[in-house]
Parts: C-alpha cells; sequence; structure tokens
C-alpha cells in the first residue's frame, strides 16, 4: 500500500502541514511499529529542513564558540585520563611541588587567621561576646580578644586579652579557664565574674566572686597568687603583683553600661581613662591640676560629653580640637 | 502485507549496527545519510572533538532551522542547539544512544523546543484575563506528529496578526532585534511597540493554549 516514494511524500506533507488528520495518524503508527521507521522519519525531518531552511546559521561560529567553551572546560579531564609522556613528567611534577609548597605557604600563615577568633572593639564601643562553652565576656572600648575559632580543645581553655575585658566564666572543674594578658600573667579562673584589665604594660585584675588564681611567668620561676573576692591585683610591666581591697565593690565593671565611678581619682588617671577608651589624645596643661581629684560617677557615650563634665566639676576649662583635648585652668 | 515488508527493508538498510553491506534501494538521500552517520558515528569514538566537529557541520543548521520552529527566535534557538550539542558531547551520549545520532538529536531539539515555547508563553501570557480553569496536568506530545502540528499551529498562529503587528513580532523575536530599533525603523513610537509585541503575545498564547497550554496556567500559577 506505501511504497517508500509514498511515505517520502507523506512524511513531507506532514512537515509542510499538508496531510490530513488520517494520513498523520497513520504515520504515528508507522513510526511506533519499529525504530527503523522512526529513524527514517527522522531522516526526512533533515533532507526537509535541509530543503525548506527557516534561516541560515553561522555554523563556523557556533563551532567555534563550542570549541572554546570545550577548550577551557576540558585540558583537566585530560590530564587524568591522558597518559603524560615521559619528558612532561618534570615539569607536571615540578608544578606539583610549587603548588603544594605554595600552598603550605599561604597556609601556614593564614594558619592561625584560620584557628583563632579575634573580636575588637573600637573607640568608645562596648561588645558582648559569647565563647562557645557558654562564657561570656564583656569587652570594653579599644580591646581585643582572641579565642580559638573552633571550639575549646580537650585540655584548657585559653584566652588572650589586651586592654579591658570583664569575664563570666562558665564553671568547668576539669577545663581550666586560662587569660593570657601581657608580660606572662596568666590569670587562671575557677567559675567566676572578674575584670581583667592589660593596657600600657599594666595588667589589673578586679574579682567580683569566685575564685581566680595569677599566675606571673617571671624571670625568678613562676609566682602565684590566689585572689579573693573583692580584691584588686596590679602589676606594672616587669613589676611586682601588689594586692589592694576595693573600695567600691559595686561599681565592678561600671564601664559595661558606659557608666565611670571615680573615687578620689586624679584628673591624669580619668585623662588616660578617656584616652583609652573613646581614642582620643587628652593632655593636662599644668600639673598641678593633674593632681586634682573626682568622685563621682558619669555615664557617657561620647569622649566631648564626658571631658565636658568632668571640666565642669573641676572647674577647669576644656578646649577641644578635633581629637585633640586641652585641660587647662580657667583665666578667671 | 507489502508495508511492513518494505519497513523490514528499511530496518535492514537502518540496522543499529550499522554494519551493512547489502545492495541499498535506490533511496540516494538516506543512503548518503546513512554513510555520513557512520562517519560521524566512528570520528566521535575515534576523536571525540574531530567527530563533534562533523555533527556540528552536519546537524547545526537543520537543527536551528527546526527549533526556530518552535521558538520562533533565532538566539533561543541557536542556544537551545548550542546547549544540546554541548550536552551530548559532555556526556559523552554518542557512545550510549541507542538510535541513530539524528534521531537523537533531532528529538531532543524538538522536546527542548516544546518546552521553551510552553514556559515562555506561560511566562508573558496575561494570567488576569484567564478564567481557564486550572488543570494540573502536563500535556506532552504523546506522538510524533504533535510536534509537527505544534509547530505548524505556532506559524499559524503568527499567520493570523495583522501585518504591522506580525512585522514587528518577527522583528522582535526572530531577528532579536530591540524595541528601540524596531521603533526607530518603523517611525513608531516604543510604547505602540511594546503594546503590539504584548498583543501578538496574547493572540498566540490565545490560540494555542486550547490545544497545547492547557497546563500553563497551572505552571504560571505556582510560579
Amino acid at each position: 500500500m506505501h511504497d517508500k516514494d509514498t511515505i517520502k511524500e507523506l512524511l513531507l506533507n506532514c512537515f509542510n502541514g499538508s496531510a490530513s488528520v488520517i494520513q498523520k495518524k497513520w504515520i504515528d503508527d508507522w513510526v511506533n511499529e519499529s525504530s527503523a521507521n522512526e529513524e527514517v522519519f527522522y531522516t526526512y525531518l533533515e533532507e526537509w529542513e535541509r530543503k525548506n531552511p527557516q534561516y541560515l546559521t553561522d555554523t563556523e561560529g557556533a563551532l567555534l564558540a563550542f570549541r572554546n567553551k570545550s577548550e577551557t572546560d576540558l585540558p583537566t579531564k585530560y590530564n587524568v585520563f591522558s597518559v603524560p609522556k615521559p619528558s612532561k613528567w618534570p615539569s607536571y611534577r615540578l608544578f606539583l611541588v610549587a603548588s603544594v609548597v605554595l600552598f603550605g605557604l599561604l597556609f601556614s600563615g593564614t594558619f592561625e587567621q584560620l584557628m583563632v577568633k579575634t573580636y575588637r572593639t573600637g573607640f568608645g564601643e562596648l561588645a558582648t561576646v559569647t565563647l562557645n562553652d557558654g562564657t561570656v565576656v564583656f569587652l570594653n572600648a579599644n580591646s581585643q580578644l582572641k579565642t580559638p575559632r573552633f571550639a575549646f580543645g580537650s585540655g584548657v581553655r585559653v584566652v588572650e586579652l589586651l586592654g579591658e575585658a570583664s569575664f563570666n566564666v562558665t564553671h568547668d572543674p576539669v577545663h581550666k579557664f586560662i587569660i593570657q594578658t601581657i608580660d606572662g600573667l596568666d590569670v587562671v579562673v575557677h567559675g567566676t565574674e572578674f575584670t581583667v584589665y592589660n593596657r600600657r604594660n599594666t595588667a589589673e585584675v578586679q574579682l567580683k566572686s569566685g575564685k581566680v588564681e595569677l599566675i606571673k611567668h617571671g624571670q625568678n620561676g613562676i609566682e602565684s597568687v590566689i585572689m579573693l573576692p573583692g580584691e584588686k591585683v596590679r602589676m606594672e610591666s616587669g613589676g611586682t603583683l601588689q594586692r589592694e581591697k576595693v573600695k567600691t565593690p559595686d561599681e565592678f565593671a561600671s564601664w559595661k553600661q558606659y557608666r565611670y565611678v571615680f573615687d578620689q581619682t586624679s584628673l591624669s588617671d580619668v585623662a588616660r581613662i578617656i584616652s583609652d577608651n573613646y581614642g582620643v589624645e587628652v593632655k593636662i596643661a599644668d600639673e598641678a591640676i593633674g593632681e586634682l581629684t573626682i568622685s563621682g560617677s558619669f555615664r557617657s557615650e561620647e569622649a566631648k560629653e564626658f571631658a565636658k563634665s568632668v571640666a565642669e566639676v573641676l572647674g577647669i576649662s576644656l578646649e577641644i580640637q578635633n581629637k585633640h583635648f586641652l585641660f587647662f585652668k580657667s583665666s578667671q | 502485507m507489502p508495508q511492513s515488508k518494505t519497513a523490514a527493508k528499511v530496518m535492514r538498510i537502518l540496522s543499529p549496527s550499522r554494519q551493512n553491506t547489502e545492495p541499498i534501494l535506490p533511496q540516494k538521500p538516506s543512503q548518503k545519510a546513512i554513510q555520513d552517520e557512520q562517519l560521524i558515528w566512528h570520528a566521535l569514538k575515534k576523536d571525540s572533538s574531530k567527530g563533534m566537529e562533523l555533527v556540528f557541520r552536519r546537524y547545526y543548521q537543520p537543527l536551528c532551522s527546526h527549533a526556530v520552529r518552535f521558538v520562533g527566535s533565532k538566539e533561543v534557538a541557536q542556544d537551545i542547539v548550542s546547549d544540546l550539542l554541548a550536552h551530548f558531547y559532555d556526556q559523552k551520549l554518542y557512545l550510549t544512544i541507542t538510535s541513530s545520532i539524528r534521531s537523537y538529536l533531532f528529538k531532543a531539539v524538538r522536546n527542548r523546543g516544546f518546552n521553551y515555547l510552553k514556559f515562555d508563553l506561560a511566562r508573558k501570557g496575561d494570567l488576569a484575563s484567564s478564567p481557564e480553569p486550572r488543570i494540573a496536568e502536563t500535556y506532552q506530545p504523546d506522538s510524533i506528529t504533535q510536534y509537527e502540528e505544534l509547530y505548524q499551529d505556532f506559524e499559524k498562529a503568527i499567520e493570523t496578526l495583522p501585518s504591522q503587528r506580525r512585522k514587528i513580532y518577527l522583528l522582535f523575536q526572530f531577528e532579536g532585534k530591540s524595541m528601540k530599533e524596531i521603533a526607530m525603523g518603523m517611525e513608531l513610537s516604543v510604547r505602540t511597540v511594546e503594546t503590539q509585541l504584548y498583543r501578538s503575545k496574547i493572540a498566540i498564547r490565545h490560540l494555542l493554549k486550547d490545544k497545547w497550554l492547557i497546563f500553563t496556567l497551572v505552571f504560571a500559577h505556582l510560579l
């Protein structure tokens, strides 16, 4: 009923859209009959499409684009599968060695950055850091705390502090919590609340509750001091540990609320605090007023405001130029 | 049944083993096609990169030409075909397909073309004015000639557009001209071109949806 030419005619009619519904049905059945028929169908489809192109393509351009794409994609695959020529081995090896060395160098440089997480506060900025053992650290302005990035190891918990911070350490009798400060003064904690101050070669530890052990690694060996609540221990660079009783334990780490409590504190000390916490340069014009003392509590998030109220209380004048503060005797 | 007899003969010619040495019926084009097909197949096995060059030279033009019937855009057609060929090459499909390369490529390009058309019309159609019930059914042509019907219907739909609108539609879709270029060339405002394009889309979609795009409503709705 259908010879080859008829089939071809039928298919071309179908492609052109002039085949009847019944003819299409017949083609469907015929294609389903065998895969060979399907092949014939697509052969004629290709032929028809060749004779009736909708538009002319840029085959060379497409081929070029394809080449470029596969060239950038393939080299890795080829290196894996192809058998390398002997002459190519040294360069390959050299490349491998070079890349390993380079990687090692890069890694060792960034190793500390990878393993240690650093929290840093700017001037006039406070921060609360919760470590992964549950310990809460309040960082005062202009301070830096280094902690292990991935949990504490199985041994002791060690952090490094520069600046000032208050710690609320989660109790863990097995894993000691140690804060390393300058000049080999370690603060060993046994579940407590305390402040560590570590600026300008001076370390100061103030304990609110619990027990803290200070270990000093000096030239004469190790010196250890056990602190009691309400005590303050101070160590100047290279000096000895000085123990003193805190007069106002309630004012423990008042800076956490941007509050500063002074009790007979000299203006030079206040100037140092302002300078440390807000990153401004504070000068006192004449030594006499540096001896003036101040008592009371100030709350301020800003250096200017703070310095102004100090000046007002002491009855002295203040001159501010950008980040340079100058206290001087009033002319009146 | 002489019909099946013919089929058997054809089958012998096109047997998948491609080791056919029998005398071939006087079917010049298909004979040549078979030889080409064999050549390409061997080339791909030997050096896939060289083989792909043959595939491109032989099939890129007809495949693009076929694809454009479904998608109505040169660029899209070329993208579809290039994508298809890259896939064919990357996955080394020439080693696994059971049909001929031609069958595989044409079948795939028709499928991709159809999928693009339904996606495109669903994406750009106006849903607010389509109160049709949403039937959760993916309509995929289930017989080979339905693809023919689809692109013929698509072409008819374009033919029914008023001449200016059709011209704009073809310039935009097929030639890939920007609305601004069309507006400049035809001395119309960009806004007019935009409106005409929108109306073309709606008209085409309207003509195709009953037969082909029932599901697109669901599809678009889900998006």
